[in-house]
């Protein structure tokens, strides 16, 4: 066998506190999930499930259309 | 009748009683193309994200948020969003269809609460672009 490795399970943040619903209005949380340049974290770093991560997209293109999230960071422009 | 929800940008430099008649002339609008229980939330002048030029020419880097639940025929929302379009004031519209009434804001919260497995549990609101 190989040396053993540690695996960090890796829990989605939004099913740990039960939400159901991800509000494309709710700037603070949406920002957590989006790189310094303005992409959208892939779920297999951010740990979040399947299911919300499909939520979590959409919320995020609904808050870059209507600017409360930028399409590309002010620095990188 | 499906439920909707329209985010109205407005340009912040026109003064507060203008917007509120703005908003509330939507508002008007909605009720006479046969909307209900419209429950508008004024967010007030935030900064945007990446800035926009308005039908002036001019560009903006805040504006005044507005949003707008009801329920109401599809028609309706073709109606104002139609009247939006030509709206000079109005920087970005965007209206969200939702199946189900979405659940009262929730915070997400990082610290504590109980642990759970990644796979998302209970019912999903369903969603569609209007």
């Amino acid at each position: 066998m190989a040396k053993d490795r540690r695996v960090r399970v890796k829990v989605c943040k939004f099913c740990e506190s039960k939400i159901v619903h991800i509000d494309y209005k709710d700037e603070k949380v949406l920002r957590r999930f989006i790189t310094d340049r303005g992409k959208i974290i892939p779920r297999r770093m951010s740990g979040v499930c399947e299911r919300h991560q499909r939520q979590l997209t959409r919320a995020i293109k609904r808050a870059r259309q209507i600017a409360t999230l930028p399409l590309v960071a002010e620095s990188v422009k | 009748m499906p439920l909707y929800e329209t985010t109205v940008v407005i340009n912040s430099t026109l003064e507060e009683s203008v917007i509120d008649e703005r908003i509330q002339k939507i508002a008007d609008l909605l009720t006479q193309s046969g909307a209900k229980d419209i429950r508008p939330d004024r967010r007030g002048v935030r900064r945007l994200a990446y800035s926009i030029r308005g039908k002036d020419g001019q560009w903006r880097t805040q504006a005044d948020y507005t949003f707008l639940f009801y329920e109401a025929p599809g028609t309706a929302v073709r109606t104002l969003e139609s009247q939006l379009r030509i709206d000079e004031d109005v920087l970005r519209y965007m209206t969200v269809r939702y199946d189900h009434e979405p659940p009262a804001a929730e915070v997400a919260d990082d610290n504590g609460g109980p642990s759970v497995g990644p796979k998302g549990r209970g019912p999903m609101a369903e969603e569609s672009e209007g």
